[in-house]
Protein backbone atom coordinates (compact mmCIF):
# COMPACT_ATOMS: atom_id res chain seq x y z
CA UNK A 1 0.00 0.00 0.00
CA UNK A 2 2.12 2.91 -1.27
CA UNK A 3 0.97 6.74 -1.95
CA UNK A 4 2.61 6.20 -4.83
CA UNK A 5 -0.56 4.49 -7.42
CA UNK A 6 -2.20 7.68 -7.92
CA UNK A 7 -1.80 11.03 -7.44
CA UNK A 8 1.63 10.72 -5.89
CA UNK A 9 3.65 13.06 -3.54
CA UNK A 10 1.27 15.64 -3.81
CA UNK A 11 -1.89 14.17 -2.56
CA UNK A 12 -0.11 13.25 0.41
CA UNK A 13 0.99 16.17 1.18
CA UNK A 14 -2.37 18.05 -0.07
CA UNK A 15 -3.96 16.00 2.44
CA UNK A 16 -1.89 16.23 5.63
CA UNK A 17 -2.22 20.09 4.94
CA UNK A 18 -6.26 19.88 4.98
CA UNK A 19 -6.35 17.58 8.12
CA UNK A 20 -4.02 20.04 9.70
CA UNK A 21 -6.19 22.86 9.36
CA UNK A 22 -8.95 20.77 10.72
CA UNK A 23 -7.05 19.93 13.56
CA UNK A 24 -6.59 23.64 13.99
CA UNK A 25 -10.30 24.48 13.65
CA UNK A 26 -11.44 21.35 16.54
CA UNK A 27 -8.87 23.16 18.47
CA UNK A 28 -9.94 26.72 17.55
CA UNK A 29 -13.80 25.34 18.39
CA UNK A 30 -12.83 23.64 21.60
CA UNK A 31 -10.82 26.24 23.12
CA UNK A 32 -13.21 29.01 21.86
CA UNK A 33 -15.86 27.12 23.60
CA UNK A 34 -17.87 26.53 19.65
CA UNK A 35 -18.34 22.60 20.79
CA UNK A 36 -20.56 22.33 17.22
CA UNK A 37 -17.51 23.49 14.96
CA UNK A 38 -15.44 21.86 17.19
CA UNK A 39 -17.62 18.39 16.95
CA UNK A 40 -17.61 19.03 12.82
CA UNK A 41 -13.94 19.36 12.43
CA UNK A 42 -13.23 15.72 14.04
CA UNK A 43 -15.95 13.52 12.07
CA UNK A 44 -14.52 15.24 9.35
CA UNK A 45 -11.12 14.53 10.05
CA UNK A 46 -12.79 10.98 10.67
CA UNK A 47 -14.12 11.46 7.05
CA UNK A 48 -10.66 11.56 5.69
CA UNK A 49 -9.46 8.66 7.09
CA UNK A 50 -12.00 6.45 5.49
CA UNK A 51 -10.36 5.53 2.33
CA UNK A 52 -7.22 4.69 4.33
CA UNK A 53 -9.37 2.64 6.53
CA UNK A 54 -11.24 0.90 3.47
CA UNK A 55 -8.08 0.28 1.71
CA UNK A 56 -6.38 -1.64 4.84
CA UNK A 57 -9.74 -3.71 5.51
CA UNK A 58 -10.08 -4.89 1.95
CA UNK A 59 -6.58 -4.77 0.88
CA UNK A 60 -7.09 -3.11 -2.08
CA UNK A 61 -5.44 -0.09 -3.08
CA UNK A 62 -7.50 3.52 -2.87
CA UNK A 63 -7.07 6.31 -5.26
CA UNK A 64 -5.21 8.79 -2.45
CA UNK A 65 -6.52 11.94 -4.17
CA UNK A 66 -10.27 10.38 -2.58
CA UNK A 67 -9.38 11.80 0.75
CA UNK A 68 -7.89 14.97 -0.45
CA UNK A 69 -11.16 15.22 -2.06
CA UNK A 70 -13.18 14.63 0.96
CA UNK A 71 -10.97 16.53 2.88
CA UNK A 72 -11.78 19.84 0.67
CA UNK A 73 -15.61 18.91 0.93
CA UNK A 74 -15.33 18.84 4.69
CA UNK A 75 -12.88 21.72 5.08
CA UNK A 76 -15.66 23.70 2.51
CA UNK A 77 -18.15 22.99 5.01
CA UNK A 78 -16.63 23.96 8.63
CA UNK A 79 -15.26 27.12 6.96
CA UNK A 80 -19.01 27.94 6.04
CA UNK A 81 -20.12 27.28 8.78
CA UNK A 82 -17.57 29.47 10.60
CA UNK A 83 -19.55 32.04 8.58
CA UNK A 84 -18.96 32.37 4.97
CA UNK A 85 -22.68 30.72 4.11
CA UNK A 86 -24.20 34.07 5.97
CA UNK A 87 -22.37 35.71 2.93
CA UNK A 88 -24.98 37.30 0.47
CA UNK A 89 -23.39 39.27 -1.83
CA UNK A 90 -19.74 40.34 -3.12
CA UNK A 91 -17.53 37.79 -4.66
CA UNK A 92 -18.38 34.94 -2.03
CA UNK A 93 -22.07 34.81 -2.59
CA UNK A 94 -21.99 32.14 -4.11
CA UNK A 95 -19.85 30.10 -1.28
CA UNK A 96 -22.57 28.19 -0.38
CA UNK A 97 -23.15 26.69 -3.84
CA UNK A 98 -19.21 25.69 -4.46
CA UNK A 99 -19.02 24.20 -1.28
CA UNK A 100 -22.17 22.02 -1.68
CA UNK A 101 -20.90 21.21 -5.41
CA UNK A 102 -17.88 19.44 -4.35
CA UNK A 103 -19.52 17.25 -1.27
CA UNK A 104 -22.27 16.54 -4.04
CA UNK A 105 -19.57 15.25 -6.58
CA UNK A 106 -18.48 13.06 -3.82
CA UNK A 107 -21.73 11.96 -3.35
CA UNK A 108 -22.01 11.34 -7.30
CA UNK A 109 -18.76 9.41 -7.36
CA UNK A 110 -20.50 7.34 -4.67
CA UNK A 111 -23.61 6.62 -6.57
CA UNK A 112 -21.25 5.87 -9.69
CA UNK A 113 -19.28 3.41 -7.72
CA UNK A 114 -22.40 1.51 -6.04
CA UNK A 115 -23.74 1.41 -10.02
CA UNK A 116 -20.69 -0.35 -10.66
CA UNK A 117 -21.02 -2.28 -8.07
CA UNK A 118 -24.57 -3.06 -8.82
CA UNK A 119 -23.11 -4.26 -12.25
CA UNK A 120 -20.83 -6.73 -11.02
CA UNK A 121 -22.75 -8.08 -8.91
CA UNK A 122 -24.85 -10.47 -11.38
CA UNK A 123 -24.39 -11.70 -15.13
CA UNK A 124 -28.17 -10.93 -15.61
CA UNK A 125 -26.88 -7.53 -14.58
CA UNK A 126 -24.97 -5.42 -16.95
CA UNK A 127 -24.90 -1.45 -17.06
CA UNK A 128 -22.42 -0.48 -20.52
CA UNK A 129 -19.90 2.50 -19.94
CA UNK A 130 -22.30 5.60 -20.69
CA UNK A 131 -25.07 3.60 -19.38
CA UNK A 132 -23.21 4.07 -16.20
CA UNK A 133 -22.53 7.84 -16.60
CA UNK A 134 -26.14 9.29 -17.71
CA UNK A 135 -27.08 6.95 -14.83
CA UNK A 136 -24.90 8.49 -12.39
CA UNK A 137 -26.97 11.77 -13.62
CA UNK A 138 -30.17 10.68 -12.63
CA UNK A 139 -29.59 8.87 -9.24
CA UNK A 140 -27.85 12.41 -7.81
CA UNK A 141 -31.06 14.01 -9.05
CA UNK A 142 -33.45 11.49 -6.44
CA UNK A 143 -30.83 11.71 -4.28
CA UNK A 144 -31.30 15.68 -4.02
CA UNK A 145 -34.60 15.38 -3.72
CA UNK A 146 -34.58 12.62 -0.84
CA UNK A 147 -32.07 15.21 0.77
CA UNK A 148 -34.42 17.61 0.24
CA UNK A 149 -37.26 15.90 1.56
CA UNK A 150 -35.18 14.82 4.64
CA UNK A 151 -34.45 18.60 5.57
CA UNK A 152 -37.92 19.43 4.85
CA UNK A 153 -39.34 16.94 7.34
CA UNK A 154 -36.68 17.06 9.93
CA UNK A 155 -37.13 20.50 9.94
CA UNK A 156 -41.01 20.20 10.39
CA UNK A 157 -40.73 17.34 13.03
CA UNK A 158 -38.66 19.42 15.00
CA UNK A 159 -40.42 23.00 14.93
CA UNK A 160 -43.38 20.93 16.05
CA UNK A 161 -41.74 19.30 18.64
CA UNK A 162 -39.58 21.99 20.01
CA UNK A 163 -40.10 25.24 18.41
CA UNK A 164 -37.16 25.32 16.32
CA UNK A 165 -35.61 23.94 13.07
CA UNK A 166 -33.02 21.44 12.85
CA UNK A 167 -32.03 21.17 9.48
CA UNK A 168 -32.98 24.48 8.14
CA UNK A 169 -34.60 25.09 4.17
CA UNK A 170 -33.79 28.57 2.93
CA UNK A 171 -36.66 28.88 0.79
CA UNK A 172 -37.94 27.96 -2.93
CA UNK A 173 -34.37 29.81 -4.24
CA UNK A 174 -32.42 27.56 -2.52
CA UNK A 175 -33.89 24.32 -3.07
CA UNK A 176 -34.01 25.01 -6.38
CA UNK A 177 -29.91 25.66 -6.26
CA UNK A 178 -29.40 23.14 -4.16
CA UNK A 179 -31.02 20.40 -6.73
CA UNK A 180 -29.20 22.83 -9.71
CA UNK A 181 -25.83 22.02 -7.88
CA UNK A 182 -26.69 18.41 -7.60
CA UNK A 183 -27.05 18.08 -11.27
CA UNK A 184 -24.27 19.96 -12.49
CA UNK A 185 -21.72 17.77 -9.90
CA UNK A 186 -22.85 15.07 -11.42
CA UNK A 187 -22.73 15.84 -14.89
CA UNK A 188 -19.00 16.65 -14.09
CA UNK A 189 -18.53 13.77 -12.41
CA UNK A 190 -19.81 11.45 -14.93
CA UNK A 191 -17.65 13.20 -17.38
CA UNK A 192 -14.58 13.53 -15.82
CA UNK A 193 -14.56 12.01 -12.32
CA UNK A 194 -15.16 8.56 -12.54
CA UNK A 195 -11.27 7.16 -12.84
CA UNK A 196 -11.08 8.35 -8.89
CA UNK A 197 -14.32 6.01 -7.60
CA UNK A 198 -13.33 2.40 -9.61
CA UNK A 199 -11.29 1.41 -6.34
CA UNK A 200 -14.02 2.20 -4.18
CA UNK A 201 -16.81 0.35 -6.60
CA UNK A 202 -14.02 -3.13 -6.54
CA UNK A 203 -14.20 -2.75 -2.64
CA UNK A 204 -17.98 -2.38 -2.70
CA UNK A 205 -18.54 -5.50 -4.97
CA UNK A 206 -15.97 -7.31 -2.89
CA UNK A 207 -16.86 -6.03 0.63
CA UNK A 208 -20.36 -5.58 0.10
CA UNK A 209 -21.83 -7.41 -2.51
CA UNK A 210 -19.64 -10.08 -1.71
CA UNK A 211 -18.99 -10.73 -5.64
CA UNK A 212 -16.22 -13.12 -6.63
CA UNK A 213 -13.13 -11.50 -8.69
CA UNK A 214 -11.98 -13.52 -11.91
CA UNK B 1 -33.52 -14.66 -22.70
CA UNK B 2 -33.80 -12.01 -20.31
CA UNK B 3 -36.23 -11.90 -17.11
CA UNK B 4 -37.43 -8.55 -17.95
CA UNK B 5 -38.91 -9.69 -21.52
CA UNK B 6 -41.84 -10.98 -20.31
CA UNK B 7 -43.17 -7.31 -20.72
CA UNK B 8 -42.30 -7.24 -24.19
CA UNK B 9 -45.65 -9.49 -26.56
CA UNK B 10 -45.50 -10.32 -29.61
CA UNK B 11 -49.20 -11.36 -29.92
CA UNK B 12 -51.80 -10.26 -32.12
CA UNK B 13 -54.13 -9.43 -29.63
CA UNK B 14 -51.77 -7.38 -27.81
CA UNK B 15 -50.75 -5.69 -30.73
CA UNK B 16 -54.32 -4.31 -31.60
CA UNK B 17 -55.05 -3.06 -28.13
CA UNK B 18 -51.50 -1.16 -27.61
CA UNK B 19 -51.74 0.53 -31.30
CA UNK B 20 -55.41 1.53 -29.84
CA UNK B 21 -53.78 3.06 -26.63
CA UNK B 22 -51.25 4.61 -29.28
CA UNK B 23 -53.98 6.28 -31.66
CA UNK B 24 -56.06 7.17 -28.63
CA UNK B 25 -53.11 9.33 -27.26
CA UNK B 26 -52.10 10.25 -30.23
CA UNK B 27 -55.04 12.01 -30.49
CA UNK B 28 -54.94 13.31 -27.51
CA UNK B 29 -51.83 14.55 -27.81
CA UNK B 30 -52.82 16.83 -30.51
CA UNK B 31 -56.02 18.14 -28.68
CA UNK B 32 -54.36 19.32 -25.76
CA UNK B 33 -51.59 21.26 -27.97
CA UNK B 34 -54.45 22.48 -29.55
CA UNK B 35 -55.79 23.86 -26.34
CA UNK B 36 -52.13 25.46 -25.01
CA UNK B 37 -51.64 22.39 -22.65
CA UNK B 38 -47.75 21.44 -23.44
CA UNK B 39 -47.51 19.41 -20.06
CA UNK B 40 -49.88 17.16 -20.80
CA UNK B 41 -49.27 16.68 -25.03
CA UNK B 42 -45.55 16.27 -23.91
CA UNK B 43 -45.93 13.80 -22.07
CA UNK B 44 -48.84 12.20 -24.20
CA UNK B 45 -45.90 12.39 -27.23
CA UNK B 46 -43.42 10.86 -24.82
CA UNK B 47 -45.55 7.82 -24.21
CA UNK B 48 -46.16 7.53 -27.76
CA UNK B 49 -42.40 7.45 -28.55
CA UNK B 50 -41.78 5.27 -26.41
CA UNK B 51 -44.30 3.04 -27.05
CA UNK B 52 -43.43 2.72 -30.50
CA UNK B 53 -39.54 1.98 -30.28
CA UNK B 54 -39.53 -1.86 -30.02
CA UNK B 55 -42.40 -2.20 -33.47
CA UNK B 56 -39.75 0.24 -35.61
CA UNK B 57 -36.85 -1.40 -34.63
CA UNK B 58 -37.85 -5.01 -35.18
CA UNK B 59 -40.03 -3.54 -38.45
CA UNK B 60 -42.97 -5.94 -37.11
CA UNK B 61 -45.95 -4.13 -36.03
CA UNK B 62 -47.09 -6.70 -33.64
CA UNK B 63 -44.15 -6.33 -31.19
CA UNK B 64 -45.62 -3.87 -29.02
CA UNK B 65 -45.20 -3.76 -25.25
CA UNK B 66 -48.00 -5.24 -23.20
CA UNK B 67 -50.86 -3.62 -23.40
CA UNK B 68 -51.64 -3.70 -20.12
CA UNK B 69 -48.48 -1.34 -19.17
CA UNK B 70 -49.34 1.28 -22.43
CA UNK B 71 -52.80 1.45 -20.67
CA UNK B 72 -51.49 2.46 -17.21
CA UNK B 73 -49.21 5.07 -18.34
CA UNK B 74 -52.27 6.54 -20.98
CA UNK B 75 -54.74 6.29 -17.86
CA UNK B 76 -54.16 9.27 -16.21
CA UNK B 77 -53.37 11.37 -19.60
CA UNK B 78 -56.65 10.28 -20.67
CA UNK B 79 -58.10 11.26 -16.89
CA UNK B 80 -56.76 14.72 -17.08
CA UNK B 81 -58.41 15.13 -20.78
CA UNK B 82 -61.57 14.13 -19.49
CA UNK B 83 -61.77 15.86 -15.96
CA UNK B 84 -59.55 18.33 -14.57
CA UNK B 85 -57.06 17.12 -11.94
CA UNK B 86 -54.16 17.98 -10.55
CA UNK B 87 -50.66 17.09 -11.88
CA UNK B 88 -49.31 15.23 -9.39
CA UNK B 89 -51.10 11.92 -11.04
CA UNK B 90 -49.43 13.05 -14.56
CA UNK B 91 -46.27 10.95 -12.08
CA UNK B 92 -48.28 8.03 -12.69
CA UNK B 93 -47.73 8.45 -16.01
CA UNK B 94 -44.00 8.93 -15.65
CA UNK B 95 -43.21 5.84 -13.31
CA UNK B 96 -45.07 3.68 -16.11
CA UNK B 97 -42.60 5.33 -18.58
CA UNK B 98 -39.90 4.80 -16.59
CA UNK B 99 -40.49 0.99 -16.57
CA UNK B 100 -41.40 0.76 -20.31
CA UNK B 101 -38.21 1.99 -21.23
CA UNK B 102 -36.50 -0.11 -18.28
CA UNK B 103 -38.14 -3.33 -20.42
CA UNK B 104 -37.10 -1.68 -23.48
CA UNK B 105 -33.31 -1.33 -22.41
CA UNK B 106 -32.89 -4.43 -21.32
CA UNK B 107 -34.53 -6.49 -24.80
CA UNK B 108 -33.43 -3.99 -27.42
CA UNK B 109 -29.68 -2.62 -25.95
CA UNK B 110 -26.90 -3.38 -23.69
CA UNK B 111 -27.92 -2.74 -20.94
CA UNK B 112 -29.58 -5.48 -18.76
CA UNK B 113 -31.03 -5.33 -15.24
CA UNK B 114 -33.19 -7.65 -13.21
CA UNK B 115 -36.52 -7.22 -12.23
CA UNK B 116 -35.15 -6.30 -8.67
CA UNK B 117 -33.15 -3.39 -10.13
CA UNK B 118 -35.59 -2.61 -12.70
CA UNK B 119 -38.13 -1.37 -9.66
CA UNK B 120 -35.20 0.41 -7.72
CA UNK B 121 -34.86 2.10 -11.59
CA UNK B 122 -38.21 3.56 -11.97
CA UNK B 123 -38.70 5.23 -8.57
CA UNK B 124 -35.10 6.84 -9.09
CA UNK B 125 -36.30 7.88 -12.90
CA UNK B 126 -39.50 8.74 -11.66
CA UNK B 127 -37.74 11.18 -8.71
CA UNK B 128 -35.04 12.21 -10.78
CA UNK B 129 -38.14 13.76 -13.08
CA UNK B 130 -39.67 15.29 -10.54
CA UNK B 131 -36.14 17.43 -9.77
CA UNK B 132 -35.94 18.07 -13.75
CA UNK B 133 -39.57 18.85 -13.48
CA UNK B 134 -38.99 21.49 -10.56
CA UNK B 135 -35.78 22.95 -12.21
CA UNK B 136 -38.16 23.45 -15.35
CA UNK B 137 -40.84 25.10 -13.97
CA UNK B 138 -38.14 26.99 -11.81
CA UNK B 139 -36.41 28.31 -15.46
CA UNK B 140 -39.89 29.06 -16.91
CA UNK B 141 -40.93 31.46 -14.43
CA UNK B 142 -37.76 33.64 -14.01
CA UNK B 143 -37.27 33.76 -17.86
CA UNK B 144 -40.91 33.22 -19.60
CA UNK B 145 -42.87 35.15 -16.96
CA UNK B 146 -45.01 32.07 -15.89
CA UNK B 147 -46.26 31.35 -11.86
CA UNK B 148 -45.93 27.54 -12.02
CA UNK B 149 -43.75 27.59 -8.30
CA UNK B 150 -45.09 29.45 -5.54
CA UNK B 151 -43.71 28.83 -2.05
CA UNK B 152 -41.10 26.55 -1.10
CA UNK B 153 -43.68 24.21 1.12
CA UNK B 154 -45.73 23.87 -2.01
CA UNK B 155 -42.52 22.61 -4.53
CA UNK B 156 -41.55 20.31 -1.20
CA UNK B 157 -45.15 18.85 -1.21
CA UNK B 158 -45.35 18.22 -4.92
CA UNK B 159 -41.47 16.70 -4.43
CA UNK B 160 -43.17 14.22 -1.86
CA UNK B 161 -46.11 13.50 -3.62
CA UNK B 162 -43.90 12.55 -7.07
CA UNK B 163 -41.57 10.20 -4.90
CA UNK B 164 -44.62 8.35 -3.02
CA UNK B 165 -46.23 7.76 -6.36
CA UNK B 166 -43.04 6.57 -7.79
CA UNK B 167 -42.42 4.48 -4.58
CA UNK B 168 -46.18 3.25 -5.07
CA UNK B 169 -45.62 2.16 -9.05
CA UNK B 170 -42.47 0.41 -8.12
CA UNK B 171 -44.52 -1.85 -5.66
CA UNK B 172 -47.24 -2.13 -8.35
CA UNK B 173 -44.72 -3.45 -10.92
CA UNK B 174 -43.01 -5.15 -8.19
CA UNK B 175 -46.08 -7.47 -8.22
CA UNK B 176 -47.07 -7.47 -11.85
CA UNK B 177 -43.97 -8.47 -12.66
CA UNK B 178 -43.81 -11.43 -10.08
CA UNK B 179 -47.69 -12.41 -10.46
CA UNK B 180 -48.83 -11.41 -14.08
CA UNK B 181 -46.60 -11.51 -16.14
CA UNK B 182 -45.23 -14.80 -15.20
CA UNK B 183 -48.66 -16.19 -16.58
CA UNK B 184 -46.98 -15.68 -19.83
CA UNK B 185 -45.47 -18.81 -21.63
CA UNK B 186 -42.08 -16.88 -22.55
CA UNK B 187 -41.71 -15.27 -19.04
CA UNK B 188 -42.38 -18.81 -17.39
CA UNK B 189 -39.60 -20.27 -19.47
CA UNK B 190 -37.21 -17.18 -18.44
CA UNK B 191 -38.40 -16.80 -14.92
CA UNK B 192 -37.19 -20.01 -14.26
CA UNK B 193 -34.19 -19.85 -15.46
CA UNK B 194 -33.32 -16.64 -13.66
CA UNK B 195 -34.32 -17.58 -9.99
Amino acid sequence: MSDRENGGQWATYALLTVQAVLLGLVGYGAVTGTFGLAAMGLVGLGATLVPRALARRYDHEVDSRLAVWIGLAVLGHVVGFLGLYEIHSGPLRFYDQVAHVISASLVAGLGYAIIEAVDESSTHINFPEDFREVFTVVVILAVGVTWEIIEFSVGGATMALTGEEALVQYGLRDTIYDLTANTLAATALATWGTGYFDDVAAILSLGVFGTERS
Amino acid sequence: MSPLSGLLEYERTNAALGWLVVGGLLVIAVERAASGDPLWSGLAVAVVAVAVVPPLSARNPTEMVAWEVLALAAVPIAGAYLVEFDGQLSFVAVATLALIIAVELDALTDVHMTPDVAVVFVVIVTMAVAALWSLGRFAADALLGTAYLSTNDALMWDLIGATAVGIAAGLVFELYVRRVSPGHALARETWGESR
